[in-house]
């Protein structure tokens, strides 16, 4: 007996949701199912995940590399497989693939299921229009379990060339950054029960999964895999509201976006971000300018050096400026004047170390002026 | 003194003479040359004229002429006879003109793969072609740079645990590899022999299975140190026809090999001076001469054992290290270092060195007791005398029955030819075990061979098992597992036992042992010895597989014997009175001896209380008749001394490591309820030991006749039947009848 003969399952699907099931062949099928936007995943409404625009400044922070287009919701489709175990070796099959995307009134979940392991191949034919058509991938752990696992699949049928995601973001990572703190543990689980209080009834445990689908095979009961196609559907409306999630949060947090990048030595895009930031406070201004030193772009740190100093009197930047007429300018005049205005009126809070490394350059430039 | 000083001293020395059976010098022979291939690309001429080298070796020019051919070759030449440019020559050259080949290099260790990475990267920065990319891939591969040599690498070099369990298991990664692969290339064939064989030709059929599906057929390039079917092993290997390149077109330095018979000290009892001490008697005179030496050993514990008497009569005892499985890599690899720039004049070595690593040129090489087999005595006899110069080889005879028939006949070691390496592919546990893998890797179709032969059988049993599921005629991979994780190659039990210094409060792990031997070696209690530092056994954790020592300092080491039983499941063959089929064996070391150091005396015993091992394996036995003419004493005799020397001629048949089989005499067999001697493979399913003996019975027997009849002892001695107060006083004479009388 195989899935597609025993369709049964449909039955416990919600009425508001529309299910079209479609034999694709003899024992692959393809279950799409169309959301309303008043569909409710936990306690949040799809609809809030929609509408977004995925600013190219953080889809290198999403793993998903550079660019220098811009995309919105419509562009996206969001993954997640069910697999016959954790190894990303060739013996590993991926026995679901579910997809989600956004249509203009509704949000459609397409759930690829390779009823037998000998149509594999057409299972992969089919998906890949869908995976095509859209530009952006978005994953959980994707870029090194789902993608690879997928890759392997195309590539022993000969579909490699066919398919590699041209956008892919990958949100555990930046998921960690963002919610590790409050969150604890970043499994996908975790996640959509803190943020849109999910509470799966009966939910299977991931490890169970790949005995399951193989009993299915040899016993064809489709009661067997039920649970894993519904554990599949919530993880793909967890993604896709996480997804929105972590947009406002990096929208909301520019200033720590900027500093991952800086971390991980993007100083282009860190500086980017923070050129962004509206109404930047003394510290983003302060970085901002190191950013533009480090590549020489004096042009650029020398004004907000001066816009640093105009605000309040601040031994780094007035240092920075010493060394700037000192070094740059060869105005050993303003250099000197510099170096006063810090002695002058910053003394009384300065250490010592840096009281002596004041009156060292302050000598310096009054050996070059007497030159 | 020079070697050639030295040589004459022994030549005029009269106490050394008296123990020489044989001195057979083998003149320095000319060299037979080729010139460069023309198509060879000019790169490569000019990089060897750069090297000295004007012209190819006669066997180099026909291994690249054939390989150009598109035939799969094995050459067969001695130690530092340029094995190695019979491979690279050809390969680099077909790359150059085509950059997209590539070529897979395997070698049964990662120290002889890195050698060659070496050499191979020189040759191309010299030919200054920045597209010849060679990696080495192992273990120690850091993962950040593996993907680059998966999808770039020209050359990758190998072995075969990492091509079982990571490279096939993943070929979609190597896809690029796999598309475009051109050469195989199987460095040190004769290594592939018994066990590690049966699994490297299954192995090879799974590569071969997985080139098939990319649309490659690689062509096998092969290199073995002597032995006496190349070809055939080569054949059985890769499942295809082999050419053979037997004759070396290298010259080579004059060599002197010496067969040294320690003296008798009890001639009635048989005993001679222990091996070890005159081995070690015999290097410290080397070494004292500045002339580095190699003294090989047969086991661990005897190396150790060297070690320490080498050492005590050196000045300097830095000067001599030992170098055997069981050391960390790096320390192996310091060790290496330091004898190539001479900073180490002496190492003792189990046959971890027969590999053909390159440690320059020793002097010297002193083998403790006769290694088992004329192959293994060339290879461990070729690690002096590289590079054309004057060398010397002792074979120091110990007292087993086959180092005694070779001292008295060593006409027979200089004309018989080297025994024959088997392997079988075949065997159940082995095939198996691979066809879960080849199953991962890609499913099997109905009636699909693997490698030569029809496994539908053995699939379906496995999709029974619900390990294959078996839909629209094909067997696809249903468990989550991964089974190449689960199957070592080197040996079917695989665990390694680690060895935990805990002398000081930091501990560190100091060694490894192989399953099969941590009853034997590290039993509680017993004197581990590591580096010539005594360690006791504390405690053996055999669940968690760790051995926990602390350093000791006493007079005596350990040994433990095995006790078997042995139950017949099945026969498969029968002629006369000698069987052959499969057999359960039940193994234990119900006790150790403490031996004393120097004088080797017994001098205590304990028990070990570990839980018995059992294993199937294929067995041969044959049965003697009632004799009711013996008393019950008298028949143990005779079955413990026929015992005792078939399993000291036994290996002259098969060319086998120590302890490939068994040999275990039962006064009344359960299963054939009289006397009777069984010969079984000591790895799990047999690998075609007892069969060929099995063949071979009474050769072996007329053999077993002569060693006995040429023995020059009253009574029995190590050397034939064993000594007389353990086998009895009569044992001699029982068994010379009983084999007169057959």
């Amino acid at each position: 007996m195989s899935f597609a003969r025993d369709l049964g399952y449909l039955k416990e699907f919600s009425k508001e949701t529309r299910v079209v099931t479609k034999r694709t062949s003899e024992d692959m099928v393809l279950r799409t199912k169309r959301f309303p936007l008043t569909h409710t995943h936990g306690e949040r409404l799809i609809s809030s995940a929609k509408s977004f625009w995925l600013e190219p400044l953080f889809f290198d922070l999403l793993k998903g590399g550079r660019t220098d287009s811009s995309f919105d919701f419509k562009d996206v489709l969001y993954l997640d497989t069910e697999t016959t175990g954790l190894s990303r070796s060739s013996g590993t099959y991926v026995f679901l693939v579910g997809l989600g995307y956004w249509e203009e009134s509704q949000y459609v979940l397409e759930q690829y299921f390779l009823a037998d392991l000998a149509r594999e191949k057409e299972m992969l034919e089919t998906l890949l229009p869908r995976l095509q058509e859209k530009r952006v991938l978005v994953t959980y752990n994707g870029k090194s379990f789902d993608w690879p696992l997928l890759y392997n699949r195309l590539r022993l049928h000969g579909l490699h060339e066919e398919y590699s995601p041209e956008y892919h973001l990958d949100l555990l990572q930046s998921t960690r950054h963002f919610f590790k703190d409050s969150l604890g543990s970043c499994s996908l689980g975790n996640v959509e029960r803190n943020l849109f209080r999910v509470c799966r009834e009966d939910d299977i445990s991931g490890e169970e999964i790949p005995s399951r689908y193989f009993q299915y095979l040899s016993e064809g009961d489709s009661d067997l895999v039920e649970p894993i196609i519904k554990h599949n559907q919530d993880d793909i409306l967890s993604l896709t509201l996480l997804l929105k999630d972590l947009l406002l949060k990096l929208k909301g947090n520019t200033e720590r976006v900027a500093y991952l990048y800086e971390r991980r030595e993007h100083l282009d895009l860190a500086e980017r971000v923070y050129e962004k930031i509206q109404e930047p406070n003394y510290e983003i201004l302060w970085r901002l300018a190191l950013l533009y030193k480090k590549r020489g772009a004096f042009d650029k740190a020398v004004p907000l050096w001066q816009r640093l100093l105009q605000s309040e009197y601040d031994l780094k930047a007035l240092v920075e400026m010493a060394k700037h007429y000192e070094h740059r300018e060869k105005d050993y005049k303003k250099a000197m004047k510099m170096v006063e205005i810090a002695l002058d009126r910053l003394e009384t809070r300065l250490t010592w170390q840096q009281l002596e490394d004041l009156h060292k350059r302050n000598r310096r430039i009054q050996r070059k002026l007497e030159k | 003194m020079n070697l050639e000083q030295v040589l004459d001293q022994l030549k005029a020395d009269s106490e050394f003479n008296q123990q020489v059976t044989s001195w057979v010098i083998i003149p320095e022979s000319d060299g037979r040359y080729m010139p460069f291939p023309e198509d060879m690309d000019r790169r490569i001429v000019s990089y060897l004229k750069h090297k000295n080298i004007a012209e190819l070796y006669s066997h180099q020019a026909e291994a690249y002429r054939l390989i150009k051919e598109e035939k799969n070759i094995v050459v067969v030449t001695p130690t530092a006879s340029g094995k190695t440019y019979t491979y690279n020559l050809p390969v680099v050259d077909s790359l150059l003109k085509d950059p997209t080949m590539k070529a897979l290099y395997l070698f049964p260790t990662k120290a002889l793969a890195n050698d060659q990475r070496h050499e191979l990267e020189v040759m191309a920065s010299k030919i200054g072609s920045k597209r010849l990319l060679v990696y080495t891939y192992d273990g120690d591969t850091p993962v950040s740079i593996r993907k680059s040599i998966r999808d770039t690498g020209n050359i990758v070099l190998t072995n075969p645990d990492m091509l079982h369990s990571s490279i096939l298991p993943n070929h979609t990664k190597w896809a690029r590899l796999f598309e475009n692969l051109k050469y195989v290339v199987i460095d040190e064939l004769h290594t592939y022999r018994g066990i590690f064989g049966s699994q490297l030709a299954n192995v090879l059929r799974r590569l071969k299975r997985i080139a098939n599906f990319y649309g490659a057929k690689p062509l096998f390039v092969m290199t073995s140190a002597t032995i006496a079917n190349p070809k055939q092993l080569a054949e059985r290997l890769i499942e295809a026809d082999v050419e053979l390149i037997s004759d070396n077109g290298a010259p080579q330095g004059e060599k002197n090999i010496v067969f040294y018979n320690p003296p008798l000290v009890n001639a009635s009892l048989g005993v001679r001076k222990s091996s070890i001490i005159e081995a070690s008697r015999l290097g410290q005179r080397f070494i004292k001469n500045s002339l580095q030496t190699i003294v090989f050993t047969r086991s661990r514990v005897s190396a150790e054992v060297l070690l320490t008497y080498l050492r005590s009569g050196l000045k300097d005892p830095s000067l001599v290290r030992s170098y055997r499985g069981g050391y960390l890599p790096n320390e192996r690899r310091e060790t290496e270092a330091k004898l190539r720039n001479g900073e180490i004049l002496g190492v003792v070595s189990t046959n971890a060195l027969e590999l053909g690593i390159d440690i320059g040129s020793l002097q010297v090489a002193i083998l403790t007791g006769y290694p088992g087999s004329i192959s293994s005595t060339y290879q461990q006899l070729g690690r002096a005398g590289r590079r054309m110069e004057t060398s010397l080889g002792i074979v120091v005879t110990s007292a087993a029955p086959l180092d005694q028939y070779m001292a008295r006949h060593p006409e027979y070691f200089f004309s018989q030819a080297p025994e024959q390496a088997l392997i079988n592919p075949n065997n159940l546990y082995v095939l198996l075990d691979h066809l879960k893998c080849a199953s991962f890797e890609l499913p099997f179709t109905r009636n699909e061979r693997f490698g030569t032969i029809l496994v539908d059988e053995l699939l379906n049993y496995l999709a029974e098992q619900g390990i294959l599921h078996l839909t629209d005629d094909k067997y696809f991979w249903s468990t989550e597992g991964f089974p190449a994780a689960d199957i070592s190659l080197r040996s079917l039990s695989q665990d390694n036992f680690v060895i935990i210094d805990t002398t000081s409060q930091r501990h560190r792990v100091i060694g490894e042992v192989d399953r099969f031997s941590a009853p034997m070696l590290i039993h509680e209690e017993a004197i581990y010895l590591h580096g010539g530092q005594q360690y006791q056994v504390e405690k053996l954790d055999y669940e968690e597989k760790k051995a926990y020592v602390t350093a000791v300092d006493v007079d005596y080491y350990t040994d433990a014997d095995l006790a078997v039983k042995v139950r017949v499941l099945d026969v498969d063959q029968k002629k006369d009175n000698c069987c052959l089929g499969e057999v359960a064996v039940m193994a234990k070391v119900p006790l150790y001896k403490k031996i004393k150091l120097y004088t080797h005396e017994n001098v205590g015993w304990g028990k070990v209380s570990l839980p018995e091992e059992q294993m199937h394996t294929s067995a041969y036995w044959f049965v003697l008749p009632e004799m009711t003419e013996l008393s019950k004493v008298e028949m143990e005799s005779l079955l413990l001394g026929l015992a005792n020397v078939l399993a000291g001629v036994a290996p002259l048949y098969v060319l086998s490591d120590a302890k490939d089989f068994h040999v275990v005499p039962e006064v009344r067999s359960d299963f054939t309820s009289l006397p009777t001697i069984y010969f079984y493979d000591s790895l799990p399913g047999g690998i075609g030991l007892a069969e060929k003996l099995f063949r071979l019975h009474n050769e072996m027997l007329d053999l077993a006749y002569e060693v006995i009849k040429g023995c020059p002892c009253e009574s029995g001695c190590p050397s034939c039947v064993g000594v007389g107060d353990q086998v009895g006083m009569m044992a001699k004479s029982l068994v010379t009848t009983y084999l007169e009388r057959r």
